[in-house]
């Protein structure tokens, strides 16, 4: 009788994630791949959530989903012709890509099964308030390093992607 | 209690995948999308060690300033190739060779 | 978890769940209703169902009679208590005799029942169910069918976080599972009061004793709180954004990126417009929220501008008018769901409507006191300014939950039809006039906003016990107008529905104010 929960969910989430990430990386139509995306993102947040980092898993969709998701798909639809998405969305070098990847997940399984890892995770407990007195104290410097990129980038990309037609009143 | 390892594999899975986009695709959405995958894979693990520390937040404070991180380095990405587009009518990052001869 | 607390929680899910699909039809009913009484028509009346007056008058008489009859039983049973025996026998006759009264009333014949048109919403689900559901051929069959969907979740799910009712303390006897102490009665609600204040102090959070239960009214209870609505209602973007590119239509790819680019806009100003109010209680749990305005004040007298802000932005959120540039009928014919039909269209109505409905709930909840009544605590009624107390009393606890329950969904129910109100009061804005409002009027008013409250919280900190004092008062006397408010309000609407409407006729034409002259003209039968 007892199934574990946990274990379902876990199996679930981790499932939502990989499906979806293969169909983000490998997908012909680019927005099928945008979309995937989204399942991906939003799996991980489930992880999240039973690693019992509930905080994290609400930036994780708040800026992953609301932010950066719907930023892709904006470009994807200013740039990708509508008409022939199919076609723009070739790959290639895959034998040496494939051979790169084995190596890593060689490396990394490695490392991930030979590692005694530490055996006691810590009762689950919300985290918002201890990341907040964190955030503005230890860490005060690199948040608001982290705001000024944040800023830099904004200005960054407006430069970037304005257009280079000057109006009639710029050209006076 | 789920062990640590189960969410490794997922997260080292994910980063094979994400790798695999960047290589092979020849798109450059695509690619800031696996790019993204990377990023996501790497949180996952800064968490999932997080969860051994009893008291501390490090792991996940730092998987917060990746997503800070990612978000700006999105918006900058996606501003690029928005200017590539402009200029080549095409998002292949084979075909961003300006800077060739 | 235990199975009393996973019974509550079904019950909760049924009843929020319930409610909020029951609103939304209702809601859409009333706005055709208002937009009818603004423009001057009939309105919603061509839903009818015929039934032959004959049925209704045996149902009317019959009803009413049988009513009356278990009514007068239920007395004979009362006869111990005097005082409901004749309450009850009062209610039968009464009864009794609308029943024959309505019997009597209802003209033999067909008889059209259209109850104002409340069938509508029926007719339309009816409609919504048969119609061919049509997929544009070049289009996306799977993106075209997800959209929908992503643009419902999450205001189907959001409401869960949103507390509607004071936490209730069950009573659970020892020994044995749930259901045989439920059939020898030992489950209840904690009915003394001293017994339940070990559970549930006036202030603060509930504690847990071991034989009462503290279930708070409340789905689920996060500790990131209003973070999981931002966090889910972000999802909804890539609902229309891709509702808009599969229809293969260029007017629905522009509805869909105004709506994401609107959406993405408008949810930064949200955000950051609750951000005092974050401050204020120094909690994002909505639950710490309401119990902090039940302890001092309500939210709208401490964060008035946010107010302002977080209701126009949650109206551009919604996409209705004066932001429903994303499906401007006159630009864009009907923007991101124009290539929909069928339930799936209706898939966007009712994510719109029940979008209203979260933001009305987050509205009351962070602004207008939650479920809390102002001088209405957990222990009864405290008329008290500061620290003089001018009167108290005591009142039951399972009483006091319902009276909380009550008080969130009327609230819920007047600022939803406040929001109704706007759609048919401001004409819609440009598209750039949308985009420089979020831009350059919200954002900068709600980081002013956040920056005045944080000074503010700063100086109250360090104020002296007589301005902390004088700010007690000053929260109570606020509570006093909430009361004296809804007291004129109350009376003000009992003597609207009283009155009498004076037909006026304006005359505004020469040729009306002839024929007016000459004895008035025939009108036409209005029509829909």
């Amino acid at each position: 009788m007892a199934v574990d929960l946990t274990l379902v969910s876990f199996f679930a989430l981790a499932a939502l994630t990989l499906v979806s990430g293969a169909v983000v990386a490998f997908s012909r139509n680019i927005i099928h791949a945008t979309v995937a995306l989204l399942g991906c993102f939003l799996g991980i947040a489930g992880l999240y959530v039973q690693l019992s980092a509930d905080f994290l898993a609400a930036v994780q969709v708040l800026v992953y989903v609301g932010g950066t998701l719907t930023l892709i798909l904006f470009a994807v639809m200013l740039t990708a012709r509508i008409e022939d998405v199919r076609t723009s969305n070739t790959s290639t070098g895959l034998p040496v890509g494939v051979a790169l990847v084995a190596a890593l997940l060689l490396v990394l399984g490695k490392v991930a099964t030979t590692t005694a890892w530490p055996e006691t995770p810590r009762a689950p407990m919300p985290s918002t308030a201890k990341l907040g007195h964190a955030l503005l104290g230890d860490y005060l410097l690199p948040f608001e390093l982290g705001s000024i990129l944040l800023l830099a980038a904004m200005i960054g990309a407006v430069v970037l992607a304005r257009r280079a037609v000057k109006r009639n009143w710029e050209k006076a | 209690m789920i062990p640590l390892e189960h969410y490794l594999y997922v997260a080292g899975a994910l980063f094979a995948i994400g790798t695999l986009g960047f290589v092979v695709r020849r798109n450059l959405l695509v690619q800031l999308m696996s790019l993204e995958l990377l990023l996501n894979a790497v949180n996952l693990t800064l968490v999932a060690f997080n969860r051994q520390h009893q008291d501390d937040h490090t792991g996940q404070l730092f998987a917060f300033f990746v997503i800070a991180v990612a978000a700006a380095e999105a918006a900058v990405g996606l501003a690029i190739v928005l200017a590539l587009y402009r200029l080549r009518r095409s998002v292949r990052s084979d075909e961003a060779t300006l800077l060739k001869n | 978890m235990d199975s009393v607390s996973f019974v509550f929680a079904l019950l909760k899910i049924a009843l929020i769940l319930g409610f909020l699909v029951t609103l939304t039809a209702v809601l859409t009913w009333v706005e055709r209703r208002q937009c009818a009484l603004i423009q001057d028509r009939v309105g919603p009346n061509r839903a009818v169902v015929y039934v032959p007056g004959l049925a209704l008058k045996l149902l009317a008489g019959g009803g009413g009679l049988g009513l009356g009859a278990a009514l007068a039983a239920a007395g004979m049973a009362l006869r111990e208590h005097p005082k409901a025996m004749v309450v009850c026998f009062a209610a039968a006759a009464v009864v009794a005799l609308a029943g024959v009264v309505g019997a009597v009333r209802v003209p033999s014949g067909t008889v059209g029942i259209r109850l104002a048109g409340m069938l509508h919403p029926v007719a339309d689900g009816i409609k919504f169910i048969t119609k061919e559901d049509f997929v544009p051929p070049n289009g996306d069959r799977l993106l075209h069918a997800l959209g929908p969907i992503i643009a419902l979740f999450p205001a189907l799910v959001t409401l869960a976080v949103v507390p509607f009712g004071d936490t209730l303390a069950v009573q659970l006897g020892a020994g044995g599972n749930l259901w045989s102490r439920l059939a020898h009665g030992r489950i209840g609600w904690a009915d003394s009061l001293r017994h339940y204040h070990a559970a549930v102090p006036r202030f603060g959070m509930p504690t847990l004793s071991p034989d009462l239960l503290p279930v708070p009214l409340q789905i689920v209870d996060l500790d990131v709180g209003i973070l999981y609505i931002f966090a889910l209602a972000g999802t909804g973007i890539i609902g229309a954004a891709v509702a808009g590119w599969s229809s293969d239509n260029k007017y629905a790819l522009l509805g869909g990126l105004r709506a994401a680019s609107q959406m993405v806009s408008y949810e930064v100003a949200m955000g950051l417009s609750l951000v005092g109010a974050f401050m204020i209680s120094s909690s994002l749990r909505l639950d710490d929220i309401v119990r902090w305005q039940s302890e001092h004040t309500w939210g709208i007298f401490v964060q008035p501008f946010a107010f302002v802000l977080f209701l126009a932005t949650a109206v551009a959120e919604q996409k209705r008018t004066p932001f429903d540039a994303p499906e401007g009928e006159s630009e864009i014919v009907a923007g991101y769901f124009l290539e929909y039909s069928g339930m799936k269209f209706s898939m966007f109505m009712m994510g719109e409507y029940m979008e209203l409905i979260v933001s009305s709930a987050l509205l009351v909840t962070i602004f207008l006191g939650g479920y809390a009544i102002p001088f209405v605590h957990r222990d009864g009624i405290t008329l008290a300014f500061g620290d003089r107390v001018l009167w108290q009393a005591a009142l039951p606890h399972v009483a006091l939950v319902a009276l909380s329950v009550l008080v969130f969904f009327g609230k819920l129910l007047a600022v939803c039809f406040l929001q109704l109100f706007i759609r048919w009061t401001v004409p819609r804005f440009r598209y750039d006039q949308v985009m420089r409002l979020g831009w350059r009027r919200l954002l900068p008013a709600a980081l002013v906003n956040m920056m005045l409250t944080g000074a503010a919280l700063i100086a109250v900190d360090h104020a002296s016990a007589g301005i902390d004092q004088a700010l007690r008062i000053a929260a109570d006397v606020c509570n006093a107008v909430v009361v004296l408010g809804f007291a004129y309000g109350g009376v003000a609407f009992v003597r609207f529905l009283a009155s009498r409407p004076k037909p006026q006729q304006e005359l505004l034409s020469t040729s009306a104010q002839r024929a007016h002259a000459q004895g008035g003209a025939h009108t036409s039968p209005m029509q829909a």
